[in-house]
């Protein structure tokens, strides 16, 4: 009998490190996975705590702002936004859950200011508490250089619309008078052909 | 390899208990970092020599043993010359890139939550040891943590300075972290350190 309960218990203990073993496979896919993806994102992004500290940032963020994650972290978020804008995106993405596409200003390690647009999104516990949140930050330059070299080009476009408007005014103001002058003249021609026939 | 090296190492490999792999690997991305390929492969080397594992072989959720592990830090301190300063540049650098640490990191939201959790931490890295939070001040913004039944190395103790240094640099800003009793240097039974930080 002892024999056989001996048996089941390592019947079970085999079972058992057999699943362990594919849970420590599934462990190890599941971070390079996540390590992985991580890395590859083309935005900047980076992990924040409630309290406004960087704990981690990615490959794209390091590139972006020039600063290395073994720098960046465990620093306060105002290292690389103004104090207002950075206390602005903590206390509003803990207290909405979120922002999205908010106009802030960067500064880069090197000390250049960048224009940017930011979203964020709080991360809490099975419990709902807040434990940070992540921040993606995705430079705006171009689109703010595009939209002024639009606005420039509409407004010369509508300056040279409006000269043209005004020459058109100009002329249909010509031709109206001309009209009308020539409505006098044959007006008066007329009256003067009905008086010359009452002379004669 | 010299005598007294050799038998340091041979003592340290009795070292109890095992470690996880995730965090052999954040310390081999730090001395790939640091000393580059050519000087990760010259450790990896001296470890098989000594019989311990080789990076290739390691792997996130598995365990290794501790000796072992302090071993790779006697190594590298023989081979690169390494100072304390980097002991603990490695031990920072650990918990900005452990996978593991960012599992925890819903806890470093106060000083109370993290230090509450401490030996669930320790645990998470090791089958030896007991890591305490004691006597947070978060008035006169110090606190104490007890690491027990570790002896460690006295590289490790200052890998853990770095460590313990960069967890609270999540919640406060200027946190340092120094050794104030040592079991190494027979200053009692267990590790004391002492965090500091500003608000």
């Amino acid at each position: 009998m002892f024999q056989s309960l001996k048996k089941n218990k390592n019947a079970n203990l085999r079972d058992l490190e057999k699943k362990i073993e594919i849970l420590t496979k599934h462990l190890d896919d599941l971070a390079e996975y996540t390590k992985s993806l991580w890395q590859f994102l083309p935005i900047a992004v980076c992990s924040v705590s409630p309290m406004g500290f960087i704990y981690d940032a990615n490959r794209a963020f390091e590139g972006f702002t020039l600063w290395p994650t073994s720098e960046i972290s465990g620093k306060p978020l105002h290292t690389i936004f103004v104090d207002k804008e950075a206390a602005d995106i903590i206390d509003q993405t803990l207290k909405n859950k979120s922002i999205s596409n908010q106009e802030v200003r960067l500064t880069a390690k090197n000390g250049e200011k960048i224009s940017v647009v930011v979203y964020s999104n709080v991360r809490e516990d099975y419990k709902g508490d807040s434990i940070g949140f992540f921040l993606a930050i995705i430079d705006n330059r171009e689109l703010k250089r595009s939209k002024e070299v639009l606005e420039k080009r509409i407004n010369e476009r509508t300056k040279e619309l409006q000269e043209k408007v005004g020459e058109l005014e100009k002329f249909y103001r010509l031709a109206v008078d001309r009209e009308l002058k020539m409505k006098e003249l044959k007006e008066e021609i007329e009256k003067l052909k009905a008086m010359a026939g009452s002379n004669n | 390899m010299d005598k007294i090296l050799e038998d340091e190492i041979k003592k340290i490999k009795n070292h109890p208990g095992d470690t996880i792999g995730s965090g052999i690997l954040d310390d081999f991305e730090f001395i790939l970092k640091k000393e580059r390929e050519e000087g990760l492969k010259k450790l990896d080397d001296a470890m098989a020599e000594v019989g311990c594992f080789r990076q290739k072989d390691v792997k996130n959720f598995k365990w290794y043993p501790v000796g072992c592990y302090l071993t790779n830090l006697i190594l590298a301190k023989d081979i690169f010359g390494w100072d304390d300063n980097v002991f603990k540049e490695m031990g920072a650098n650990a918990q900005k890139i452990s996978l593991i640490t960012r599992t925890m990191m819903k806890y470093f939201v106060s000083f109370k939550k993290c230090f509450e959790i401490t030996q669930d931490y320790w645990g998470a890295f090791f089958t030896v040891g007991r890591l305490e939070g004691m006597e947070v001040n978060e008035k006169e913004r110090h606190a104490f943590i007890v690491l027990k039944d570790f002896p460690g190395h006295p590289y490790y103790c200052r890998y853990l300075e770095g460590g313990f240094t960069q967890v609270v640099s999540y919640i406060a800003k200027n946190s340092g972290c120094r050794e104030i009793k040592c079991s190494l240097k027979g200053e009692g039974e267990d590790h004391l350190f002492q965090v500091t930080w500003e608000i």
